[in-house]
């Protein structure tokens, strides 16, 4: 009844939006980001991870205080600083970019999956399912992603207290030690790469003040809660990788809960609990990936490249089917991750610190604190 | 047939007579009764008749009310003056409850057909329309479909007056409206829309009554036929408004802040809005105390889990994944299939097929006992498959324990819906194993999430807030805490009882 | 709400409904999997792999399957009697599970394996090419035992399955019964051998079994047979362990008083019932390479230092005590672990030096040779301090073992002694593991003499 493409239909609760990113975060432990991390950091794997939330979480809450507080979100502050045609190339620089990352995000989990179970399938045959949820997802719109991963995002959580619970009895605290790992230089500064896993921080820029009525804005809450629960639970995830199996062994190693859900079991004819990943981790890629998708739909369509964003849901999928078409093998597949990586940096950090200062600079005097009732459109609770 | 329509009453009675003749058919029609008598006023006489279908009318009343008292016109000498034939025998003659006059010709066959006794009387241009109701109809029973225990046994029955009735036994507030809207264009049916006002979202309301009235249609029959016209998604699997047959059902939602339909000659009233939570309350959980409450709604969750996934849990890890499996379990499964030639997949599907054929038996089945009969039936008839050796014993097994989950849920109505979802999540992991099952379970979560309920989304949001989360809906609290409303159902009017509600607390001597 | 909402739509081109059904048929079609299901109809579990060294080719595998075919019985329960032994010549694990399907006419799930059983002489060799990719690959039982056995693997499986009576599933509960109660051996499973095979402080270890059986049909062949048993077990218990222990001997001591008995019992005794399973010790690996064992005392002393002790029962002989009619003396005591030893690494000389602290429970059972006098307190003193020597004695004759003898750091200190350094680097520098033959290890038994039964002391 209500169209999905009007951005002012978007309505979500706290508690959805902090899941939706907290699953999104998520989406890093399947990948290949904690072997980076104990590679580098070896021992002091929790340091080091506590190190980069710390960083980001003050880069972050910067740039978050300074965008709303002075407009309503980030698209407004573009719309301010650049001129027309370089809003319309950064934004489809941003889709392009939420499209490479959303392919990785699958990929990711296709690889482990082709790796360990489906050995005898093609990747696309088991891509499909990626793409249809993708296609039906974005079809649906913001809303009805809000709902969902307000259920979906619990399973996560409870699959790490799991594996963490399940062991316990194998736990050799003595693997911590020595207590800095590969020498603080190594902690501290070279770790300081590995923090491009918080790119859908750039997208928690995107939502801006819908709150619900009589509440005050709660994005900064929202924040919190956000990086808080992201870091203990990876802080939980590498703390049971270290304690129960060698850090020498991890670099070798292609993916690692694999082998974690393998450690679990009690005796050779007992259940075996490695299927159990796929089913956590396909339903919230389902999710993160064709959200990632409709975030970089949206912001076409907000800065003002499209007029209605409904009608690019079927070109970004086929994009996509064409991408998992191609077959890449797994070395040019590392080569695109490290390019990846830096990309993912620059669009993180480096975009948002350049646009407000050109902000700053271009509106001194003339900012006015971004007053809430003339410009926030209400939050519409759905009578559908 | 539309200039007719569209003609008012003559002042002729002959020519009124003809018209209704006309009109009703009265020469095919044998349950049309025509009675034609005449009354005295002002030392005149005057003619007039009556019409009625025969069965719809207390007789009595005609005969008290109209026939006898124009009859005594004959006797009384009373020389009080009226100012005119009409004005004396609508106060001196006609002497029932409920009167209206009428010129359209159009509404007068209307009322006729809803169990109304028309008057003509010679000379004057409109007609005397009387309410009186009689038929046969059903006693209130007990419900059929929401049967309780220890709780109350009222159930609707056809007529709407007793219905509404039974709604206003339970909720003595004098803001309850009922609404009235006729439908249909051939045959009119009256429909209620239900609701209280300051406490039920008024936009809700306004939708609902604007949809029912601009429905065009022959006829209307019952409620669950205006369902379908008011939802949103007929396609869809899950039904999205919730029939009940209990009145103190519809008492308690009406509190709750939701809207209630009901059609005349229909036992079962139309609950908007309906979501997820309902499926896990029965009519007597309100009731319930808190610790049984708690039990028996972790049972019912553990039941609609089993009787979803567990079929396509299990075509999964015999297809794709066996090696999960225990040692002892791989190699019963392996050794089963030297008995049984066909494909677990295909074990499974003929078993829920014998199995629904089986529940569609039990619905025609005339005997009350037609349920026990026909699971032990079912449950025989499947060991006797078993040692056949059609199927293998786990499969028995499996099959049977979701039959029997399924049947563990309150509501029958919901029932249908989560079948064909089952169907398809057997298909899909039959196809690729858990990872499309996975996507099954994505599938079923946008179906519910996408379809609308009048006010709300199926799926209701998980958590907003200490007092609005659907664990907190679901597993109900006791009593004297229920403090907030169903967040969902966006009443006007958020608390239904303060902090502390058992004021004895403070009151008591110890 | 815009107008455009209730406006109905227009009628719909039929060829874009035909290319949507199009689309929803090819997109189900590609989602079909069906090449990755497993066919049940024809299926058959491995049970064991044994790897031994090949004798016609010298760098190939001789690699023995047990394959067991589930039969339904009539009551419905599963028999799991049919089981089949295939010996192939391949030059690795994978290749011979391809192979064997050209033996056998059913699908095989390697997924169920209970155990890994590798021969001695291939394990001399070097380990490390045939189980880093068993480890990691997902089509085998990640979970699987890995045993080392004297003699060849071949015979052993063979020797196993001719036992009718005990099912092939439960072959190897031994191992775990034997951990928790006899402390003779320290489970192990696949993934932790590798993972510390491949660790470059860590040694890797595991149980050693052999094939306990007494298969006599006759009294002279028992005799002959008899004597070649204990020769045999003597000669590989040599082989095996390095000094001859009494427990060896008491062990061998034990089979032949068995022969004994089910000698003199009938003669005709059924093969199958003496077949048996016997574990006991450890075999240590450095390099990759089996370098020598520990015996199943000393492994007790293993699961000291490493985890808990839950229950070891042992003789313990005292030395002649020449003031006491020089006569051997001994007690059986039964010893449990309290609590996880507590062990520090000091790395501040040259040497490091290693305090370790085991709290014990120990019951004396009875002293079964010499006099004794249960009811003398000074007896039972005498007889607690005999105890406590002799366990200081053992101590340090199984650190010697695996300090001076075999230089491998078994019991893990290199983990504690992480803890003085900051980096990697500087404790790389340091070297533990050269400095380990050197290192000053003290041990202190925090023993608690649990009184009951015969000993209550007044």
């Amino acid at each position: 009844m209500r169209k999905n493409s009007d951005y002012k239909n978007i309505s979500y609760v706290n508690y959805e939006i902090i899941s939706m990113f907290f699953t999104l975060l998520a989406c890093v432990f399947i990948s290949y980001s904690p072997i980076r991390i104990i590679e580098r950091c070896g021992s002091a794997s929790i340091i080091g991870i506590l190190f980069i939330s710390l960083v980001t979480y003050i880069i972050y809450y910067i740039i978050i205080k300074c965008i709303f507080k002075n407009e309503y979100d980030m698209f407004s502050v573009i719309k301010k600083t650049y001129p027309p045609i370089i809003q319309k190339i950064i934004s489809v620089c941003i889709y392009l970019f939420l499209l490479l990352y959303s392919y990785l995000l699958i990929s990711n989990l296709l690889y482990n999956l082709r790796a360990s179970i489906y050995s005898k399938s093609t990747l696309f045959s088991i891509s499909i399912f990626f793409l249809v949820a993708l296609y039906l997802l974005n079809k649906k719109g913001f809303n009805v992603i809000f709902r969902i991963v307000g259920y979906v995002s619990i399973i996560i959580v409870i699959y790490i207290v799991f594996l963490f619970i399940m062991s316990v009895t194998k736990i050799d605290l003595n693997n911590f030690f020595p207590i800095l790992g590969n020498g603080p230089k190594d902690v501290f500064l070279n770790n300081l790469s590995n923090s491009a896993l918080f790119v859908p921080l750039f997208l928690f820029t995107f939502f801006g003040g819908k709150v619900a009525k009589g509440k005050k804005r709660a994005n900064y809450k929202n924040f919190n809660l956000i990086m808080l629960i992201f870091t203990i639970l990876y802080t939980l995830l590498i703390f049971t990788f270290i304690a129960t199996v060698p850090i020498e062994i991890i670099s070798s190693r292609y993916t690692l809960l694999l082998d974690l859900s393998s450690l679990i079991s009690l005796n050779p004819q007992s259940f075996k609990l490695v299927p159990i990943m796929i089913y956590v981790f396909s339903l919230i890629i389902f999710i993160s990936s064709s959200f990632c998708i409709l975030c970089g739909l949206y912001n076409i369509q907000r800065l003002n490249v499209v007029k209605d964003y409904s009608k690019y849901v079927l070109p970004s999928v086929i994009i996509m089917t064409i991408l998992f078409l191609i077959p890449i093998p797994l070395s040019i597949y590392n080569i695109i991750l490290d390019v990846f990586y830096i990309l993912s940096i620059g669009f993180t950090f480096g975009f948002p610190i350049l646009t407000l200062i050109i902000y700053f600079i271009k509106n001194k005097g003339r900012s006015k604190k971004f007053m809430q009732d003339k410009n926030t459109p209400k939050f519409i609770e759905e009578v559908d | 047939m539309s200039s007719k329509n569209n003609q008012l009453v003559h002042k002729n009675i002959d020519d009124n007579l003809n018209a209704i003749n006309i009109r009703l058919f009265s020469d095919l029609s044998y349950d049309v009764i025509i009675r034609e008598f005449k009354f005295r006023y002002n030392k005149k006489d005057v003619k007039a008749f009556l019409v009625f279908f025969e069965g719809m009318i207390n007789k009595d009343f005609v005969n008290q009310n109209i026939l006898f008292r124009a009859n005594s016109t004959f006797q009384s000498n009373d020389n009080i003056k009226y100012e005119s034939v009409a004005d004396f025998f609508e106060n001196f003659v006609i002497s029932n409850y409920s009167l209206e006059k009428s010129q359209n010709f159009k509404k007068i066959i209307d009322k006729i057909c809803s169990n109304n006794c028309a008057i003509f009387i010679d000379g004057y241009d409109q007609c005397f329309l009387c309410d009186m109701a009689q038929h046969e109809h059903r006693a209130v029973g007990t419900p059929t479909f929401e049967s309780s225990v220890k709780g109350t046994q009222e159930a609707f029955n056809e007529v709407l007056n007793t219905n509404t009735a039974l709604i206003r036994k339970y909720v003595k507030d004098s803001n309850l409206i009922i609404e009235q809207i006729n439908i249909g264009k051939r045959a009119s049916n009256t429909c209620t829309v239900m609701y209280i006002k300051g406490l039920t979202n008024p936009k809700i309301v306004k939708k609902i009554k604007n949809r029912i009235s601009n429905i065009d249609t022959d006829i209307i029959i019952t409620t669950d036929n205006l369902s379908q016209f008011i939802e949103t998604n007929t396609f869809s699997i899950i039904p999205q408004i919730m029939p009940t047959e209990k009145p103190d059902r519809v008492a308690s939602f009406l509190m709750q802040g939701r809207c209630v339909i009901l059609t005349n000659n229909s036992p079962i009233a139309g609950v908007i809005p309906s979501t997820v939570v309902d499926w896990f309350h029965s009519g007597e959980d309100g009731y319930l105390r808190a610790p049984f409450n708690f039990i028996l709604k972790l049972i019912r969750i553990a039941a609609i889990l089993t009787a979803l996934f567990l079929p396509a849990l299990y075509i999964a890890t015999v297809t794709y994944h066996i090696d999960i499996l225990p040692t002892n379990i791989a190699m019963m499964l392996a050794a089963s299939r030297e008995a049984v030639p066909i494909p677990f997949v295909i074990e499974v599907i003929i078993m829920e097929i014998a199995f629904e054929l089986l529940r569609e038996a039990e619905v025609r089945v005339p005997t009350k006992v037609g349920p026990i009969v026909s699971i032990v039936g079912g449950l025989i008839l499947g060991q006797l498959a078993v040692e056949a050796n059609i199927i293998c014993s786990f499969t028995m097994i499996i099959v049977g324990f979701t039959g029997i989950c399924m049947y563990a849920l309150p509501n029958y109505y919901s029932s249908y819906g989560l079948r064909s979802i089952r169907y398809i999540l057997i298909i899909l992991s039959f196809i690729n194993g858990y990872l499309a099952l996975s996507f099954g379970v994505l599938l079923f979560m946008v179906i519910l999430s996408d379809t609308f309920s009048i006010g709300t989304r199926l799926l209701p949001n998980f958590y907003i807030d200490k007092d609005r989360n659907i664990i907190q809906q679901i597993f109900t609290e006791p009593v004297w805490s229920r403090e907030k409303r169903p967040y969902y159902t966006k009443a006007s009017d958020k608390t239904s009882q303060p902090n502390i509600s058992r004021r004895w607390l403070f009151n008591e001597k110890k | 709400m815009s107008k455009n909402n209730y406006v109905l739509e227009n009628k719909k081109n039929p060829f874009f409904t035909i290319l949507k059904i199009i689309v929803v048929i090819i997109v189900f079609i590609i989602m079909i999997g069906l090449e990755n299901s497993v066919n049940v109809n024809n299926l058959c579990f491995a049970n064991i792999i044994g790897l031994d060294k090949s004798e016609n080719i010298p760098s190939n595998l001789l690699v023995t399957f047990q394959f067991i075919t589930p039969k339904l019985e009539s009551s419905n329960s599963v028999s799991t009697d049919e089981t089949l032994i295939t010996s192939i010549d391949a030059n690795s694990l994978d290749m011979a599970a391809h192979t064997t399907q050209d033996y056998i006419s059913s699908n095989i799930d390697f997924s169920n394996a209970d155990a890994l059983i590798i021969s001695e002489d291939l394990a001399k060799d070097g380990v490390q090419r045939y189980i880093s990719n068993i480890s990691s690959n997902l089509r085998y039982n990640t979970n699987m035992y890995i045993i080392i056995c004297e003699g060849k693997a071949q015979d052993f499986i063979e020797t196993l399955d001719k036992n009718k009576d005990i099912s092939p599933l439960t072959y190897f509960n031994i191992l775990e019964n034997s951990e928790e109660y006899t402390g003779s051996t320290k489970v192990v499973n696949i993934t932790e051998f590798s993972d510390l095979l491949f660790t470059t402080y860590a040694y890797a270890s595991t149980p050693i079994c052999k094939i306990n059986t007494n298969e006599d049909s006759k009294k002279e062949d028992k005799e002959d047979k008899k004597e070649s048993s204990s020769q045999s077990s003597n000669k590989s218990n040599s082989e095996s362990s390095s000094n001859n222990s009494s427990d060896s001997s008491t062990s061998s001591e034990k089979s032949e008083t068995i022969d004994n008995t089910n000698s003199k019992n009938t003669n005709t005794i059924n093969q199958k019932s003496n077949i048996n399973i016997e574990v006991g010790g450890t075999a240590l690996f450095k390099d990759e390479k089996l370098i020598g064992s520990l015996t199943s005392d000393e492994t007790a002393f293993h699961i000291m230092l490493t985890s808990r002790l839950k229950s070891y029962t042992t003789t313990l002989d005292f030395e002649k005590d020449d003031a006491n009619n020089n006569q051997n003396s001994s007690a059986n005591v039964s010893i449990t672990q309290t609590a996880k030893a507590s062990i520090k690494v000091d790395t501040k000389g040259s040497k490091p030096r290693i305090d370790i602290k085991v709290p014990l429970n120990i019951i004396v059972l009875d002293t079964p040779a010499g006099e004794y006098d249960y009811l003398d307190s000074n007896y039972i003193n005498n007889v607690k301090n005999n105890i406590k020597e002799i366990l200081d004695k053992k101590m340090e004759a199984y650190f010697y073992k695996l300090q001076k003898e075999y230089n491998v750091d078994l019991d893990e200190f290199y983990k504690y002694s992480r803890k003085n350094f900051l980096t990697v680097n500087e404790y790389n520098e340091y070297n533990f593991k050269e400095k380990f033959k050197d290192a000053k290890i003290n041990v202190k038994f925090d023993i608690n003499f649990n009184d009951s039964g015969l000993n209550i002391e007044k």
